[in-house]
């Protein structure tokens, strides 16, 4: 096992090298020195550098070798203040991400500066960094994980460009011995396929084997409260190892979940599946009545749950680590038949309560609290496949399909093999379970993944607070368009504009009448008329923020500043209280008459409008991802070392605590690579064991994050 | 004559581009930050810029509202940098997308005066 351990941390040594390899020649190092104004010193630069942390993703990379040989001519030439400025426009227009009209935020960080100055040379280093959010999404559980171990997917990186992806995986644990497998995912979204996704997931020994297929797709909504829907057709084969038996399921599913927009995000979902179980029970247990070792089977689950992620995100904390807090609670049931038909053979609930907290403790270091609560319940109406009845063990299973979403379906135990709690007064698995599981880490060595010059920066976070706060604010004018009462006033759009050009017709036909005394009275009534027409016009081609100020200013002018634009209220005292005081003209009052009424409503539906409901949502809907980009340029690792603690505590039932009840408390180390790898290796005691189980566990797993 | 500190790596600039795209993907505001430091001098620019297309399909063209507001160095150094915020309020950020963009756009086009566009893009710091 050891050799086998050994040989793949050769297989990822590679990898790891690929990018401590030195590109450029050494070079003598030195520092620089602060507040030169290095084009009067007269330096010249001795190389240019682009570098992005995540450079390791093939698409950054080939963006880098683009902008390289954009400003490669500065290489070997005097330091001029004009050229570097241009060169760091170059950069940033290569196009770090594609363009993606439908994210929400977006942002691009250049940080440009100079090192190892000697002999009068100094080396000129761009470093880039480039985000695109999803706002929903980011406020799950699953994605608070993420952001440590692939930062570059919170990033929005290999959203759009990362078309193919291969994710290698391997582990260690004595019922499957060492295994090895990944994942594949080929992305061919095209927006007119609702199925964009296909991924195949596998891994594999020579005891066991677990193979899943998926198509799937994904639809996000800008507006509404149904804030993301995915939907999957997935296929799901495997056959592992129990204590002197064997586990196996084949069968296909069709699954439908989705995320709201609310406050509180609520995700619920259904899947219909069918295909058979088996199993091979041990020979010395028998077999209950009402458990059957293989059959084909349907079912059909029905989930829901909530998720969320506690961060402060005011204006003080944008810009230093801050506590954060994710969570999740699932529900789910699952009607099960072994009769073709409607029987109903079992009935399957999980409950899945999990948290993870993280702690500051220092620039780029944390302390990480992760904990599960999970319990599940079988009720047995007729009979129940023994392969769906619980079966504990240190590997995780889910009740669902897919990565956005996991509920732990089985108890977890870590200081004992998969699939060997299992024993029960009942016999070969449990219909009911309870385990609790945490897990503590604190990242102790690490690289972060953003310049601590940026970073400690108090300008550079007030200013990224001021344009958060504006979006936000811009968000929350959108909003405020979705309001009955918005919705109200525009409606008279129509016929204001046709009271607007009566007016505008009867006051141009009077000024044919005009006086030498009246001359600039008819003129000083057209201005407001005709501004007023172009705002109208203006707000019958837009739809949302852009529509909003159109009309609020055309009705009650500027806020706090009534004086500006505020058309129909000028037109009252140009055309009404001064001209038609005037001329007294009947075709003039008329339509006057008519838009001041109209005016007068439309001021009533605006001062109706709930602010503060529209900025609430707003604020709610940029809170994710102000939260991740903070996440992402104050806590995130490019690299790090973490000692772990374990400690399990899992009950399978029907039993009494001396069989089914078992603990696991032990400790390891977790390395994260985000470019390339991620391994945890530990070992978890069973203190309180059966006379044939282990005295611990070994558990060890790896991630190779995507290859190409 | 005092020798300066010498540092390993010196940042002699950070440019931030912020997109926000509208709820109906039609309008893009971009706000670019840069803080420029030459020598001991320091100077933060925002820049402010709007971009719009017919349908979602369309790319976005160029700008119709491209304005950069030099900020003031003195206000860097201050403590509390949230008495001198930059961002804009709801109806700052309205009327920048919606009718300074129209008018900037109405002059580009030569049916309204620029100086009349200009007025109303000012007023967007009045709002």
């Amino acid at each position: 096992m050891r050799l086998s351990i050994l040989a793949l941390l050769l297989f990822v040594c590679p990898a790891l090298a690929q990018d401590t390899a030195v590109k450029d020649p050494p070079i003598a190092i030195g520092g620089c020195p602060a507040g030169t104004d290095f084009e009067a010193a007269g330096y010249s630069i001795r190389a240019v550098k682009v570098e992005s942390p995540f450079g390791f993703l093939p698409w950054i990379a080939s963006a880098m070798g683009k902008a390289r040989s954009q400003i490669s001519h500065l290489q070997g030439n005097p330091y001029k203040k004009a050229e570097v400025d241009k060169a760091q426009d170059d950069v940033s227009n290569v196009g770090f991400l594609p363009d993606s009209p439908d994210q929400r935020v977006i942002l691009d960080l250049m940080v440009t500066s100079v090192e190892n100055c000697s002999g009068k040379q100094l080396d000129l280093n761009f470093w880039m960094l480039s985000s695109q959010i999803a706002p929903v999404l980011s406020g799950t559980f699953e994605s608070g994980t993420q952001e440590k171990t692939s930062p570059q997917t919170s990033a929005g990186l290999d959203a759009l460009k990362d078309k193919f992806k291969i994710s290698p995986s391997a582990g260690y644990n004595r019922t499957d011995r060492l295994y090895a497998g990944g994942s594949a995912q080929y992305d061919m979204t095209t927006g007119q396929f609702p199925l964009g996704k296909f991924r195949i997931d596998g891994i594999g020994s020579t005891s066991m084997h677990n193979l899943e297929a998926a198509l799937s797709g994904a639809y996000d909504a800008a507006t509404g409260w149904l804030a993301h829907s995915q939907w999957e057709l997935n296929y799901q084969s495997n056959s592992e190892p129990a204590v002197d038996s064997r586990l196996g399921q084949n069968r296909l599913a069709v699954q439908y979940s989705a995320v709201s927009r609310t406050p509180i995000l609520v995700r619920f979902g259904m899947s219909l599946e069918g295909g058979n179980l088996q199993s091979t029970p041990p020979s010395n247990v028998p077999v209950a009545s009402n458990t059957i070792t293989s059959t084909g089977y349907g079912s059909l689950k029905f989930f829901l749950g909530t998720t969320g992620r506690w961060q402060k995100t005011d204006n003080v904390s944008l810009g230093r680590a801050v506590p954060f807090n994710t969570f999740s609670g699932s529900y789910g049931v699952e009607l099960g038949s072994t009769n073709s038909g409607s029987d109903l053979s079992w009935i399957k609930h999980v409950a899945d309560f999990a948290d993870d907290l993280t702690v500051p403790v220092g620039d780029h270091r944390w302390v990480d609290v992760d904990t599960h609560l999970t319990g599940g319940f079988i009720q047995v109406r007729s009979a129940v496949p023994q392969a769906a009845l619980f079966f504990g063990g240190n590997r995780q299973s889910s009740f669902i399909s897919g990565n956005d979403w996991a509920i732990a379906s089985e108890p977890f135990i870590r200081s004992i093999s998969a699939n060997r709690l299992a024993a029960t007064t009942a016999g070969f698995g449990g219909t009911r379970f309870i385990s609790f599981n945490s897990t503590v880490s604190l990242a102790t060595w690490r690289f972060p993944l953003v310049p601590a010059e940026v970073t400690s920066d108090k300008s550079f976070s007030k200013q990224l607070q001021d344009a958060f706060t504006t979006s936000t604010n811009l968000l929350d004018v959108g909003y405020q368009t979705q309001d009955p009462h918005y919705l109200a006033l525009i409606s008279n759009l129509p016929e204001v504009q046709t009271l607007l050009t009566s007016l505008k017709t009867a006051v141009t036909a009077s000024q044919k009448a005009a006086t030498p005394q009246t001359a600039s009275l008819y003129m000083a009534c057209l201005s407001p008329i005709r501004r007023a027409l172009v705002r109208v016009t203006d707000a019958q081609k837009h739809k949302g923020q852009a529509q909003y100020s159109e009309v609020v200013e055309l009705t009650q002018g500027a806020t706090g500043h009534p004086e500006q634009e505020n058309w129909l209220s000028k037109i009252q005292v140009a055309c009404v209280n001064e001209l038609n005081a005037q001329v007294n003209d009947a075709t003039i009052a008329g339509p006057a008459g008519e838009l001041d009424t109209l005016h007068s409503t439309m001021k009533g539906d605006i001062a109706a409008i709930d602010p503060v409901a529209s900025h609430a949502r707003a604020q709610a809907e940029m809170m994710f991802p102000k939260a991740t980009l903070n996440t992402l340029l104050y806590q995130v690792n490019l690299f790090s070392l973490s000692p772990v603690l374990v400690f399990d505590v899992a009950h399978l039932g029907p039993a009494p605590s001396a069989l089914g009840t078992r603990y696991a408390v032990g400790g390891g180390v977790r390395m994260d690579l985000v470019s390339h790898v991620n391994f945890t290796l530990g070992y978890a005691a069973n203190p309180k064991r059966l006379a044939n189980e282990g005295k611990g566990a070994l558990f060890f797993s790896m991630g190779l994050n995507n290859l190409f | 004559m005092l020798t300066p500190a010498l540092q390993k790596r010196i940042v002699i600039g950070i440019k931030v581009h912020f997109v926000l795209n509208t709820t109906d993907g039609l309008r893009r505001v971009v706000f670019g930050l840069e803080k420029d430091t030459q020598g001991t001098e320091i100077k933060w620019t925002i820049n402010f810029q709007l971009f719009e297309r017919e349908q979602k399909t369309d790319d976005f063209g160029d700008a119709i509202v491209d304005v950069d507001v030099e900020v003031d160095t003195n206000l860097n150094d201050q403590a509390d940098t949230t008495a001198h915020s930059q961002s804009l309020t709801p109806a700052q950020a309205a009327h920048a997308v919606g009718t300074a963009a129209d008018d900037a756009k109405a002059a580009k086009a030569g049916d309204i005066q620029q100086s009349d566009a200009n007025e109303t893009i000012q007023d967007t710091l009045t709002q």
